[in-house]
């Protein structure tokens, strides 16, 4: 389909459905996902994100009370006791290595260690750093003294903030261990400020999220960023803190809602706290990637939805576009702007009245064509058509041939034009329509189904139809009967009616139809209606005495060849005359004057006579068949068939004659020698020996042996003559025998052959 | 609808669908990489480091070794504290270890995984490559485990040591340059007790020792000690057992019961070693000839400082030979499978040893870590640019020799490279270098704290003869009479097998 057909309202509305049903699933889908991703899963994730930073939370407080622990359970050891007051680091050089190594080990013994110190407040201050160092620097000792100072005897000592970069923690013990004695020494672990911070950096698993530690008096002492908008971020939060413990809230920094959450580490002689700050856009990011997503993905649904229900439709509309397009009739634009269903309907409406006026004049039509079917019918026309196709047409005019059994009734109207009857000579047509009128009214009244054929030759047929015909013989006898005598009284012509037998095969009924026509012919020759049941009265059956009059008809044809027409005239009043003595039956005076008819074409045919040129065309035998009435066959045989052949023949033979004889005249002069004779040439020419002796005496006023004798003899002469041919050879060259041809000779010439050669010689 | 109507429809959505799936999905399209003629060899490196900063795959530097070499580098650096772990955790490991492992020192797990078939033994190839056929045989020997090869050495100079000295203090006392043992303690007894500074305080000491080894080793080489194993008589014995080794103990008492030493050098921190000369305290140390321009540049004062060799001894000059290399590099046979891919990577490590790969590994690359003036590097320094050469020069291994540009030479730097060269001459060397005793690989630490306690309990005075007597005592019990049985069979093995 090239042309763009427009679609009208229906499709559009079909259209608009369909997206509707495809894509409703899609978006329901779509907002109850849109609904959970924006709030559960955002809350949910929420929750999560806080668990998660409580978790990282208690783990670095689990590792800073590890390092707590730790540090204590070395300041124990009984390398740190009281020997370090007084030992001679140089002369116990052994030992010296050996506190240098177990630092070392302290050292790498947590990831937050960045150094270990021992410091030993003695006449000479000692530092391991881990190794051995003497303090030589008063500030340094000072630092190192005021660690001395501190009231517990465990403690974080930390250095606020700096200006840039973080504050230094430090994990001081005093030792010895135990806290009776005066601390002379300690331990001072330096925690990697790195990776603390890196460590406090897992609070803010998301970029620009911010994460900070303060200490008891609020005072930062780690940031995760230095940033200085971060810094602001951190300031303001710090403000924004409540004065409990631990907890969690979203607070609005900038154009950014924060995720903060909050928490105590405690430490000996402190209270840290974190704060750590994510971006609420981080923390549900996936959550927004997957609505998203979801949302990306519906309405990809929604496209597909939409192609796919276009799709769908074009599918389903399709019977409705090609009906569409056949009721437009061709024109393509018809209705266009209607809804398609209204316009169906408009058009179904026309085609139903015009349907209608259609049927009205198929049934006036039918009628007609009932009638020649019919008339094809019985006369055997659709004999090639098979039951099936025959009964199929029967159909169509109405007919239910299924189970039904067929009769034919022939009738012939006689009389018409003679005595009373009230039909003049040339009222056929009249008489033929007002008997199959009254036929047609007589029939009705015996409740068969039946169909008169009018068929203008004063005879018409009538087709009964109806199941187990036979059982009603008696209904169709009476009526038959009532034909006869209500025309009879009507009009005054007889009838002759033959009913034929019946049968369920349509193909039978044209030969049914045949049989009763032919039948009629077997009626009585009395005056008079008649009719015939061929089932219980076959005249076929009935083989009688051959009646023909056949010495009439040679008396006949002998008086034509004769060309003697008033001998013809009388043999054919005899012939009928003795044909109509013996002949009972009409038939029999058809089949005779049909054999008559036969010879003496036959006749003329011999005679070189055309019949077909002499009668002009007309098929005489049918002319004999419809010709009823012995008077008037008798007459039409006279001057139509007898009196133009003679006339004919007489007119030819004359000049057929002479030709006929110039031709063999020709031939005995050239063929003289051969064996010649009048019955030879008759043969040839196909005439009889006698009438061509006639006519050769007629033309020549010679008889034809004695013509031939002269033109050999005078052959003879001539050889005689002008040849020294012996006798012999003469004889031989004129067409005799020696013996003969002397005698001949001698009896045309009076002398013989052998003297005349002497006498002229 | 008819069957086949309803499968043109099911192709026909098929189709629309597929449509749209690519519509959705976008192309990929892979871009093929540019590929020379070879593609370049992929080969993943451990090294150790020494700093913090550590150059990525983004440092210039490896991309220039890349081109140069055509090769793909994945370099992994382990700290250096924590590299011995590393190697046992990268040994033990197996099937994932890199194609290419520094190993900075014959350990019981590196010999171990070289004699489980690991490493490949190189030795074979190496005298297929320009530079890595130029390998010392001494060397290759020192690093040998049985006899076979497993990596390239990584060479470093076999002595560097020198005696810096205070030159104006002696120029003070009007002393000569030191030339004998007697002239050094004469030196140190000088710089103590006769005010070489000339400030009238009782402020100097001679000699500033820290309680790293090196220097008393090398003064006791002067004595004719051997370099740790003696070769006598077709046998090894220990340098502890020669009687050398006490007379040079004897010495160094001497110096410290002198006060010619600083008298905490037993537990000295090697951090500070030279602080005590910087702050005019000592005026002699004897370990790396190149401390002399670095103390003289701490100090800020041009020519207070000067450098020699060494001083004869009964023996003449003598100095313990370093075995001449600082580990080795070893080729994985798990991640370099075939005898080709063997040659692909030492190719690459022969070319690392090209003058380019040195120069762009020590100094870098020109305007971006130096300037070039008058063919000597001045360093630039650049923040940021640092960090892209740290440590790389952990897989080099200067074979036949440094060939990368030199700085611009200070005199004194000039003077401690030459003596380094001229040391070649009168080195010792350690007979037992290549031998490897199984005892010693698992206990030579203890064994050598005890000859190094008892050395420094003797000068310290903490013990007597007997005393030493009694730790060389404990030296032999405590696995040193195995060590020596080992040390010896192995030479014995070799010396049959030389003849």
């Amino acid at each position: 389909m090239k042309t763009v057909t427009r679609k009208g309202n229906y499709y559009n509305k079909l259209l608009v459905m369909f997206i509707l049903l495809a894509c409703i699933p899609g978006l329901v889908i779509a907002a109850s996902l849109y609904w959970l991703a924006s709030g559960q899963i955002k809350n949910h994730m929420h929750e999560l994100h806080q668990e998660q930073i409580s978790q990282r939370a208690e783990n670095i407080d689990n590792m800073l009370s590890y390092l707590e622990i730790n540090t204590v359970h070395w300041a124990f050891e009984p390398r740190f006791g009281e020997r370090l007051r007084t030992i001679d680091f140089v002369y116990d050089f052994e030992q010296t290595e050996e506190i240098n190594q177990t630092l070392l080990r302290m050292q790498g013994s947590h990831p937050l260690i960045r150094q270990t110190r021992l410091f030993l407040k003695r006449t000479q201050p000692i530092v391991f750093d881990p190794e051995y160092n003497v303090i030589h620097d008063d500030a340094l000792l000072k630092e190192y003294e005021a660690l001395l100072q501190y009231p517990e005897h465990l403690y974080w000592k930390k250095a606020p903030l700096a200006e840039k970069g973080p504050s230094s923690f430090q994990l001081v013990h005093k030792i010895p261990g135990n806290n009776v004695d005066e601390a002379f020494g300690a331990i001072i672990i330096d925690v990697d400020h790195m990776e603390l911070e890196n460590m406090l950096q897992t609070l803010t698993p998301y970029n620009n999220g911010v994460t900070m530690l303060l200490d008891e008096e609020g005072r930062l002492l780690l940031s995760s960023s230095y940033e200085p908008n971060q810094m602001e971020i951190l300031q303001q939060l710090q403000e924004a803190m409540p004065a409990v413990e631990d907890g969690s809230f979203i607070e609005q920094l900038g154009d950014e809602a924060y995720s903060v959450t909050y928490g105590t580490l405690a430490r000996f002689n402190d209270r840290w706290t974190y704060v750590s700050a994510s971006p609420m856009n981080a923390i549900i990011a996936p959550v927004l990637f997957l609505s998203r997503l979801i949302f990306v993905i519906s309405a990809a649904g929604l496209l597909l939805a939409g192609l796919l229900s276009w799709v769908m439709l074009k599918r389903v509309y399709l019977p409705i576009q090609q009906l569409l397009q056949l009721l437009r009739f061709g024109n393509k634009t018809a209705g266009q702007e209607k809804d398609e269903f209204k316009f169906i309907e408009q058009q179904w409406q026309h085609v139903t009245m015009e349907s209608e006026s259609l049927q009205e004049r198929l049934s006036e039509q039918r009628n007609l064509g009932k009638e020649g079917f019919l008339l094809q019918l019985l006369q055997g026309y659709l004999q090639t058509l098979s039951n099936k196709d025959l009964a199929k047409r029967m159909r169509i005019y109405g007919y239910d041939p299924d189970g039904k059994d067929f009769m034919v009734m022939h009738i012939q109207i006689l009389g018409v034009g003679q005595g009373n009857s009230r039909f003049r000579e040339g009222d056929e047509g009249l008489a033929s329509f007002a008997v199959t009128n009254i036929i047609q009214d007589l029939v009705k009244g015996s409740h068969i189904s039946y169909e008169t054929m009018n068929l203008h030759d004063l005879s018409i047929g009538v087709l009964l139809i109806g199941s187990s015909l036979r059982q009603k013989k008696q209904t169709i006898h009476q009526t038959v009967e009532r034909i006869i005598q209500v025309i009879d009284r009507m009009f005054q012509v007889k009838l002759t009616i033959t009913l034929s037998t019946a049968t369920t095969d349509l193909k039978e009924i044209a030969y049914l139809y045949e049989q009763a026509r032919q039948a009629t012919s077997f009626r009585s020759l009395e005056p008079g209606n008649q009719w015939f049941d061929l089932e219980t009265n076959d005249p076929f059956g009935e083989h009688g005495k051959v009646v023909y009059p056949f010495n009439r008809e040679k008396e006949l044809l002998q008086a034509l060849r004769m060309n003697d027409l008033a001998e013809a005239d009388k043999a054919l009043q005899h012939f009928f005359e003795q044909l109509y003595k013996e002949a009972d039956k009409e038939i029999v005076v058809q089949q005779g004057a049909q054999q008559l008819l036969g010879s003496l074409q036959h006749l003329m045919l011999r005679s070189q006579v055309d019949p077909h040129q002499l009668f002009e065309g007309v098929n005489m035998f049918e002319r004999i068949a419809q010709l009823r009435d012995p008077e008037a066959l008798e007459a039409w045989f006279r001057i139509e068939v007898i009196v133009p052949f003679v006339q004919e023949l007489e007119k030819r033979s004359n000049l057929q004659m002479k030709q006929m004889v110039d031709k063999i005249i020709l031939h005995m002069e050239q063929h003289y020698m051969e064996d010649l004779s009048l019955d030879q040439f008759a043969d040839e020419e196909g005439i009889p020996a006698y009438a061509l002796s006639k006519a050769f005496k007629q033309q020549t006023s010679y008889n034809f042996i004695d013509y031939l004798t002269q033109i050999r003899l005078d052959h003879a002469k001539h050889l005689l003559l002008t040849t020294d041919l012996k006798m012999n050879d003469i004889a031989e060259r004129v067409g005799y025998q020696q013996s003969y041809f002397n005698r001949i000779f001698k009896k045309h010439e009076g002398i013989t052959p052998t003297q005349f050669r002497k006498s002229a010689g | 609808m008819g069957g086949k109507r309803l499968n043109r429809l099911l192709i026909n959505n098929l189709l629309l669908f597929s449509v749209i799936c690519v519509l959705f999905s976008g192309c990929s399209v892979n871009s093929a990489e540019e590929s020379s003629n070879d593609p370049p060899y992929s080969i993943r490196i451990l090294l150790p480091s020494f700093h913090e900063d550590l150059p990525d795959r983004n440092s210039p530097i490896i991309q220039a070794i890349e081109r140069y070499t055509n090769t793909e580098l994945d370099i992994m650096f382990a700290p250096d504290s924590v590299y011995d772990d590393t190697l046992k955790v990268t040994f033990a490991s197996k099937q994932n270890m890199p194609a290419v492992i520094v190993i900075p020192d014959k350990t019981p797990s590196f010999i171990q995984a070289a004699k489980s078939g690991l490493l490949w033994e190189v030795g074979p190839y190496l005298n297929q490559f320009p530079n890595l056929s130029q390998a010392d045989a001494k060397v290759l020997e020192n690093i040998s485990i049985d006899g076979k090869i497993y990596g390239v050495y990584r060479a470093r100079d076999k002595s560097r040591v020198g005696i810096s000295y205070r030159k104006d203090w002696l120029d003070n006392l009007g002393l000569e340059k030191p030339q004998t043992i007697e002239d050094f303690y004469e030196m140190l007894h000088a710089f103590t007790y006769n005010d070489p500074d000339g400030n009238g305080k009782d402020d100097t000491y001679g000699m500033v020792v820290s309680k790293f080894p090196g220097t008393f080793d090398v003064i006791q080489t002067w004595f004719g000690v051997p370099n740790q194993w003696d070769e006598q008589d077709g046998k090894l014995i220990p340098a502890h057992e020669t009687p050398e080794y006490k007379e040079s103990l004897d010495f160094l008492r001497k110096l410290y019961e002198e006060g010619l030493i600083n008298p905490d050098f037993a537990i000295m921190n090697p951090a500070n070693w030279l602080d005590p000369i910087v702050n005019g305290e000592a005026g002699v140390i004897v370990d790396f000839a190149r401390h002399a321009a670095r103390i003289q540049n701490r100090m800020g004062v041009a020519g207070v400082m000067d450098v020699i060799g060494s001083v004869e001894g009964p023996d003449g000059i003598r100095l313990p030979s370093s075995s001449g290399h600082h580990g080795m590099i070893s080729i994985s046979k798990s991640a370099v499978p075939t005898e080709e891919e063997l040659l692909t990577v030492l190719d690459f490590l022969d070319k690392l040893n090209d003058a380019e790969i040195q120069n762009l590994v020590h100094n870098g690359i020109e305007y971006r870590h130096y300037l070039l003036v008058e063919d000597y590097v001045e360093p630039l320094g650049i923040e940021g640019t640092n960090q892209e050469k740290n440590s790389l020069n952990q897989m080099m291994m200067y074979i036949p020799h440094e060939r990368f540009i030199p700085r611009t030479p200070a005199p004194l730097l000039t003077k401690a490279d030459r003596i380094i060269k001229e040391n070649e001459k009168y080195l010792v060397h350690n007979p037992a270098e290549p031998y490897i005793s199984e005892v010693y690989v698992r206990n030579g630490y203890e064994l050598d704290r005890i000859i190094a306690n008892a050395r420094t309990a003797y000068i310290l005075g903490k013990i007597d003869e007997q005393g030493w007597e009694a730790a060389m005592k404990q030296w032999e019990e405590s696995g040193g009479w195995e060590v020596k049985q080992e040390i010896n069979l192995l030479y014995r093995k070799k010396r049959v097998d030389k003849d």
